[in-house]
């Protein structure tokens, strides 16, 4: 692996634990800079997306999840997160698209069931 | 099929966003051209980091500012793709705009524009609820887009091989190179149809750098009213401005009386055996006659690639689209013909045509339910009084037809997507209804075709005819208007 394509590890790295000790605005350095190290690789997106969302930066936030499921189409918490950042845009007609999408992504993919309760012995 | 992306880049300040949301597509069918068009710093700098990028489907180019037309010229010149898609800097593409533009252009493939709608957004992204100034309507034709200037606005994907027929995008130098839009929009009307899309598929940034807020409502008028005379003057409109200021008003103009010496006779014939047999025919006597030979043109194939490349070999006022079989004409009826055409002030016309068993050739009544396209003879075309009837008709069959030459230029003469020109013509004559043209059967009487083809028309011509006319019948199901009866001919 080439040592830029390393790198971006240790941003986005450094990024998600910024990110998950709710300091957006100190983490989207970081994933941003992940981003610009692989920007094929479409978890990085919605990383970063998530960001811009926690910071109320919705369009930036929307165009980066439109990124993810562009690179990753099966990515269904990058769709929702498109269909989140649409709707704070009041884009609806493109926020209804995006969940029709998401929908049937949905129907395709294997959904969680909890287990069947045990007979009472 | 690739969609060509075309950003001229001037403000930086919401370029990043423009161009993720074309990198971002959910259809890989693009390709994006940028220009820095001398724009700020920022536009340059995002511009830089994109090159150093060397993404496979993005170019981008440097140069010095030349005005918004010039910009746009230039990167059509040096992008390659079936379509263009221009975009401005600081707005936005919904994330299937061009999956959505191109699976109706797939549709449509008689479009040469194809527009969609657009929301504003305000400087963060959001929607914003305010009343378009540019509507999306049903277009208020009377002649094209000449008096409907204002019903437009961006998206619109342009057909590459109908931008490549016309002069390009061009401004106006004194508004900073503004009104390219409107421009080409009138160039492409005249090359296809402009079809519509009713769908949200662009965002358009209202902020205080906005390049229309720079160019002010009066100059925006003032663009229009120049765009309009001068489509006017190209094509020869009949249309004649009655107000100064705005809203601009046109009424249809009177026009001199139409001479024989001013008519192009375009021939349709089947090769040579058909031209030599033609010797009872209209040619002949236009020969006998001795009409000039440049006023003659000859068809040897019955097909409207042959036919269009005629059309566009005419020079004459008038158009007169002739079977090379039609019999029983003389210079006197030919008169007669042209009278009433000037009577009823008509832009299309077409003669009561008898076939060998007396009937005449009168559209089939049934075209306009089920959208078929037999023109076939038939009787009781008649009055009451046993006259023949003069009718406003929605189209006209492929025999025998006058026109005038701003016809053929207002619609770019005959759609050559279809095969058989019997369902071409319809088509041709229903753009010109679109475009407010005047069409009639003239009850001038005297004109006979002995060998009338049944034509049955192919099932892709009638389907195409079906996609591109079944969902309009304010062009083809209009009211029949009875003509009054035309005062007897001048001699």
């Amino acid at each position: 692996m080439s040592p830029r394509l390393s790198r971006y590890r240790i941003y986005s790295f450094a990024g998600r634990l910024l990110f998950k000790a709710r300091q957006a605005r100190l983490a989207l350095p970081f994933l941003e800079r992940a981003v610009e190290l692989n920007p094929q690789l479409g978890p990085l997106h919605t990383r970063r997306a998530r960001a811009l969302m926690a910071l109320g930066r919705w369009e930036e936030a929307a165009l980066g999840f439109q990124a993810a499921v562009v690179l990753d189409p099966e990515a269904m918490h990058a769709w929702t997160g498109l269909a989140t950042a649409l709707a704070n845009l009041s884009r609806w007609d493109e926020a209804a698209i995006v969940c029709e999408r998401a929908s049937v992504l949905g129907s395709r993919q294997q959904v969680y069931r909890p287990p069947e309760p045990r007979p009472a012995s | 099929v690739i969609v060509s992306v075309e950003i001229p880049a001037f403000k930086g300040e919401w370029l990043q966003r423009c161009i993720d949301s074309v990198l971002y597509q959910s259809s890989p069918n693009w390709r994006l051209s940028l220009l820095w068009d001398g724009g700020d710093d920022s536009s340059r700098r995002v511009l830089e980091k994109l090159q150093k990028r060397n993404h496979p489907k993005v170019t981008v180019h440097f140069g010095p500012n030349r005005g918004i037309a010039k910009s746009r010229r230039f990167l059509s010149e040096h992008s390659q793709g079936d379509y263009i898609l221009p975009v401005d800097d600081d707005d936005v593409l919904p994330f299937h705009a061009v999956e959505r533009l191109l699976s109706v252009a797939e549709q449509k493939p008689w479009a040469a524009l194809i527009r969609g709608q657009r929301r504003f957004i305000d400087q963060e992204g959001r929607l914003l609820d305010t009343r378009p100034w540019f509507p999306f309507e049903p277009r208020h034709y009377q002649h094209g887009m000449v008096t409907d200037l204002w019903n437009h606005c961006q998206p619109y994907l342009i057909r590459r091989s109908a931008y490549d027929r016309t002069t390009g995008w061009e401004g106006f130098e004194d508004m900073r190179q503004a009104g390219e839009d409107c421009d080409v929009y009138l160039k492409l009307e005249e090359m296809g149809s402009i079809e519509l899309v009713d769908e949200v598929l662009y965002y358009y940034r209202v902020s205080p750098r906005q390049a229309s807020v720079a160019l002010t409502k009066a100059a925006g008028f003032e663009m229009w009213r120049r765009l309009a005379d001068k489509t006017i003057e190209r094509i020869g409109l009949p249309l004649r401005r009655v107000s100064e200021n705005p809203p601009f008003v046109y009424e249809r103009a009177e026009r001199p009386p139409s001479k024989l010496e001013a008519i192009d006779f375009v021939f349709l014939a089947d090769g040579d055996s058909a031209r030599d047999a033609a010797a009872g025919s209209l040619r002949a006597m236009l020969i006998h006659h001795g009409f000039p030979g440049d006023a003659v043109h000859v068809v040897a194939e019955r097909n409207v690639t042959a036919l269009n490349d005629a059309l566009l070999r005419t020079r004459r006022p008038l158009v007169c689209i002739v079977d090379d079989t039609i019999q029983g004409a003389s210079a006197e009826e030919l008169e007669v013909l042209v009278s009433s055409f000037d009577e009823h002030d008509l832009d299309l016309a077409a003669p009561i045509v008898r076939t060998a068993d007396g009937s005449s050739v009168a559209p089939d009544a049934s075209f306009t339910h089920r959208v078929r396209a037999s023109l076939a003879s038939r009787t009781g075309w008649e009055a009451a009084d046993g006259a023949a009837k003069t009718t406003r008709e929605p189209w006209l069959h492929d025999h025998f037809m006058l026109l005038r030459r701003e016809v053929v230029r207002a619609v770019g003469g005959l759609d050559d997507g279809f095969r058989e020109l019997p369902v071409a013509t319809v088509d041709f004559c229903l753009r010109a209804v679109e475009r407010d043209f005047r069409l009639a059967y003239l009850s001038t009487d005297g004109y006979t075709a002995p060998g009338w083809p049944a034509i049955e028309p192919t099932p892709p011509d009638l389907s195409r005819l079906h996609a591109k006319w079944g969902a309009r019948p304010e062009i083809w199901d209009r009211e029949r208007v009875e003509l009054p009866k035309p005062e007897p001919a001048r001699k």
